[in-house]
């Protein structure tokens, strides 16, 4: 048993390594978190890299993190029914050959192309109940690579929720969070 | 009259398979370690009115989180990193003590513990 811990802690360690962006999502709030969940091209917003919205999971009309729900995805097309909460496709633009934009599934090679080119850019939501009332509005992520449309941190004025997006950066790969408190 | 009956019973499958869905929720968080739950823990204090981000730390131009936060997760990660059977010695030897290390290194546990629950609820309840 010990040896296999030792074995998987070592696993572990080589998966950091291996892998270039993870993201993980907490959401431990009573409220669903519905909206637009955004990629970037490296540059940054207004570039001419294709970004992506991710497109709405069951049983939703828009993507949306449950209350008091965990996920996490390692890549842009990878983010099936592996996770805890899959999604299922992406709303693709690419800004310099619009023929290109459109729905596509998460393995798409179109989505697999772009895994070397975006990062995890935020999340444009609200806060709702299930009778699909709106709560609270937010507009969370990475302020440099939105070009300061997103915000790392967000505090609802009318539920006191706060909404967190960081990233931790080691020399061998990063982790984007995304936290709802 | 067929079709009614058919779809009462389509019904009565979806009801079953909600009821299904959120026995699972609670069997993930029951099947949880401590050290899992712990680092839940720290992540959730990071909401907590002194841990929020500062006017200073607000006003940066990244999303990195500031070095005060990050030194808010090292513990829980430190345990849960540990709980894996990697030695103290090995731990320090690997992340040269570096918070990010260690935190970056504590995710990726905490997401595959994670993922071989749900694997491991989804084998038990196949039918």
């Amino acid at each position: 048993m010990k040896k296999l811990s030792i074995i998987l802690g070592i696993v572990a360690g080589i998966t950091i390594a291996a892998q270039s962006s993870t993201l993980m999502i907490n959401n431990y709030s009573s409220y669903d978190a519905a909206g637009r969940f955004m990629t970037v091209g490296s540059a940054g917003s207004g570039s001419s890299q294709p970004y992506m919205y991710a497109l709405a999971n069951a049983p939703y009309s828009r993507y949306t993190v449950p209350a008091g729900s965990y996920t996490k995805y390692d890549k842009f097309d990878n983010t099936g029914g592996s996770n805890p909460i899959p999604i299922p496709g992406w709303y693709y633009i690419d800004p310099l050959n619009s023929a290109n934009t459109g729905n596509y599934p998460y393995n798409h090679p179109i989505i697999t192309a772009v895994t070397a080119v975006d990062e995890w850019m935020g999340f444009a939501f609200v806060l709702t109940d299930n009778t699909g009332y709106s709560y609270d509005s937010f507009e969370v992520g990475d302020p440099a690579l939105s070009g300061g449309f997103l915000t790392n941190t967000q505090t609802g004025a009318n539920t006191g929720i706060t909404a967190d997006w960081y990233t931790i950066t080691t020399p061998s790969g990063q982790i984007t969070y995304f936290q709802i408190y | 009259m067929k079709k009614i009956f058919l779809s009462a019973l389509l019904a009565v499958l979806t009801l079953a398979s909600c009821s299904n869905e959120s026995s699972a929720i609670n069997t993930v968080e029951s099947m949880k370690t401590p050290q899992m739950e712990n680092f839940d823990k720290a992540f959730k204090s990071l909401g907590e009115p002194q841990n929020r981000p500062t006017e200073e730390e607000k006003k940066r131009n990244t999303s990195e989180l500031s070095d005060r936060r990050k030194a808010l997760l090292v513990p829980a990660s430190k345990d849960l990193i540990l709980s894996t059977g990697v030695t103290e010695a090995e731990l320090t030897r690997k992340t040269g003590g570096d918070m990010s290390q260690i935190i970056v290194w504590a995710t990726q546990v905490y997401i595959q513990k994670s993922d071989e629950i749900r694997r491991k609820l989804k084998s038990d309840q196949s039918y």
